[in-house]
């Protein structure tokens, strides 16, 4: 764990895997939920994350680490002295590089961003699912996400007809 | 500190639900989609579907209501068996859509708002019907409006009888036809999905009266002086526009008064804001709204017959039949717009000279008016005409359709 400067403070996040994270609690805050959890003051020692697990929630945290405004001390680009454009940018080519991530890994993160409120998050990984409908025919659709169709045949045949012009 | 938290888990390769997600993550998705994508997206399987459906309920027809650019909506006689086209001619996008039950090919539009048309159909009878989701619902019959009653003719053919004031004598018309000429503005106080929340304003036949009825309701109500003696007489309305932000409707009369009507208590209260500011000659059409920047503004429109130097060509089968009733040299044009700004401080009509970087649109829909810094696809100071002489468009709709529907104009003084 890296080393922290003094006086700020820190919250602990544990999976229900068993793993425990320690993280700065403006970084921990970064999620709507556990800000409400700490405001409530039902953050004494540690906060169990239901549902998801150590390997999303490690992601989860390296996203809130890079998000959060200046005070991060995750690298240069969150210094001061960078113009907001060229951190917004940088902020920008970061997120394309962490979403690039197997399919079930971003079903996980919507449902974890959903699930902490991470606005920026859940946009992040919904957009490359919305992308993924709007570019591709109903089988590809189907098949990129593992959805079973399970419609009868003459249901999907009605549906299809009624419809016919979004399908051409 | 990214590699110190990274876990060595499974490659996390196993499929996930996608039918699975919860409904409220579905909806986030969805309102993002462009209207083909939707529609496809809910037939992906039965959740998705459910998930869909409540979209269209909530949200259509698009995904911006307030800042989306008009549309036209259009069937051509080859494309009416498959569908009509809805299609923005500024960004060039269009979606077809099958049309809707009744068949809008045999209703006349009078109006359109929130995505939804007004319709009347063949017997001049009102509907609402949003033409991509085929949502429909029937507005009270034409015989509930006070100054109308049907009759017969000799034939046995439905009429409508309708009375002006202090005249004895009612004009008949054509079941019809009435519609060509009942119907002058209408106005929704919301998307007609509301249900009985969607009040529906009528400005209307023989002299500009006033009606009112909520979704649901089974007559129409008028507004009359009798009960609002503020009105002083229950004609001459122009145009009228709904406020979303004070909940009231602001409608205009020909002498540029302006009154308010709110519905939101347990009677209807009618309000006198404007004074009556009689200068120059009439307007052909006068129309009303509130700026994005949050003044109300008058617009008065001046048109014009003139003779155009090409006849019109007819359609085919008129051809023989009462073609020497139409004359196919006469060309109603836009000759005069004026803009003004309602200062109710000093109950003054402040003419204006530009529309400070916005465009106008004008016609048969509500009145719009956007920025055209967030539309560069418009160009500012402009207002973007169509006809809606409901006199040239249904009694000479062959020049009307031939000639030419759309255009624009600047509004811009050379001091300006």
């Amino acid at each position: 764990m890296a080393t922290r400067e003094a006086g700020k403070k820190m919250i602990m996040l544990k999976s229900p895997d068993g793993m425990e994270f320690e993280v700065e609690e403006a970084v921990a805050m970064e999620s709507q939920t556990i800000r409400k959890m700490i405001e409530d003051d039902c953050a004494d020692t540690a906060i169990l994350i239901p549902n998801i697990n150590s390997k999303i929630l490690s992601r989860v945290i390296e996203y809130c680490n890079k998000h959060v405004p200046t005070t991060g001390a995750t690298g240069a680009a969150a210094s001061d002295t960078v113009a907001p454009a060229a951190l917004a940018e940088d902020l920008k080519i970061w997120d394309a590089e962490f979403i690039k991530v197997n399919r079930a890994t971003r079903f996980d993160l919507i449902q974890a961003a959903s699930y902490l409120n991470i606005k920026g998050l859940l946009d992040l990984t919904s957009q490359t699912t919305i992308d993924t409908i709007s570019d591709n025919s109903l089988e590809e659709i189907r098949s990129f996400l593992s959805t079973k169709n399970d419609y009868l045949p003459e249901e999907e045949q009605t549906i299809r007809r009624e419809n016919q012009w979004a399908f051409q | 500190m990214a590699g110190a938290l990274a876990i060595a888990a499974a490659a996390g390769s196993y499929d996930r639900d996608w039918a699975g997600l919860p409904e409220e993550i579905l909806l986030m998705f969805m309102q993002e989609l462009e209207i083909p994508d939707l529609v496809r997206s809910g037939a992906v399987c039965a959740s998705w579907h459910a998930a869909y459906l409540d979209v269209r309920r909530h949200r259509f027809p698009l995904p911006i209501p307030r800042n989306q650019l008009p549309c036209l909506l259009y069937a051509c006689r080859d494309s009416a068996a498959d569908g009509a086209v809805v299609c923005c001619p500024f960004t060039g996008d269009s979606v077809r859509v099958p049309l809707p039950q009744p068949p809008l090919t045999r209703h006349s539009t009078i109006g359109s708002a929130h995505g939804w048309l007004v319709t009347a159909d063949e017997a001049s009878n009102l509907h609402v019907l949003n033409p991509i989701t085929g949502a429909h619902a029937a507005l009270p019959p034409i015989t509930t409006l006070h100054h109308v009653e049907s009759c017969t003719d000799a034939e046995g053919r439905l009429m409508y009888n309708v009375f002006e004031g202090g005249d004895p004598e009612p004009i008949p018309f054509d079941a019809r036809e009435a519609r060509d000429c009942m119907y002058h503005r209408v106005t929704l106080s919301c998307s007609p999905a509301a249900g009985s929340a969607c009040i529906v304003l009528l400005v209307h036949m023989p002299d500009g009266e006033l009606s009112y009825a909520r979704l649901g309701d089974e007559r129409w109500t008028l507004i009359s002086p009798d009960d609002h003696q503020l009105m002083g007489i229950s004609w001459g309305f122009m145009d009228s526009f709904y406020n979303e932000d004070d909940g009231l409707f602001y409608v205009l009369r020909s002498h540029r008064s302006v009154f308010t009507l709110n519905f939101n208590g347990p009677f209807l209260v009618v309000k006198k804001i404007m004074r009556r500011d009689r200068k120059g000659n009439d307007p052909s059409s006068m129309y009303i709204l509130q700026a994005p920047w949050g003044d109300i503004l008058q617009i008065w429109r001046w048109r014009s017959y003139v003779d155009s130097s090409t006849p019109v060509e007819l359609p085919g089968d008129l051809l023989g039949h009462n073609e020497d009733d139409i004359d196919r040299y006469i060309e109603l044009r836009t000759t005069e717009i004026e803009i003004y700004k309602v200062d109710l401080e000093n109950q003054t009509l402040v003419k204006m000279t530009s529309l400070a970087g916005h465009a106008l649109f004008l016609g048969y829909n509500s009145t719009m008016c956007f920025a055209t810094k967030d539309f560069p696809t418009l160009k500012p100071n402009c207002v973007y005409i169509t006809d809606d002489s409901y006199e040239y468009v249904n009694i000479g709709k062959h020049n009307w359709a031939t000639n030419r529907s759309l255009g624009y104009r600047k509004q811009e003084s050379a001091d300006f």
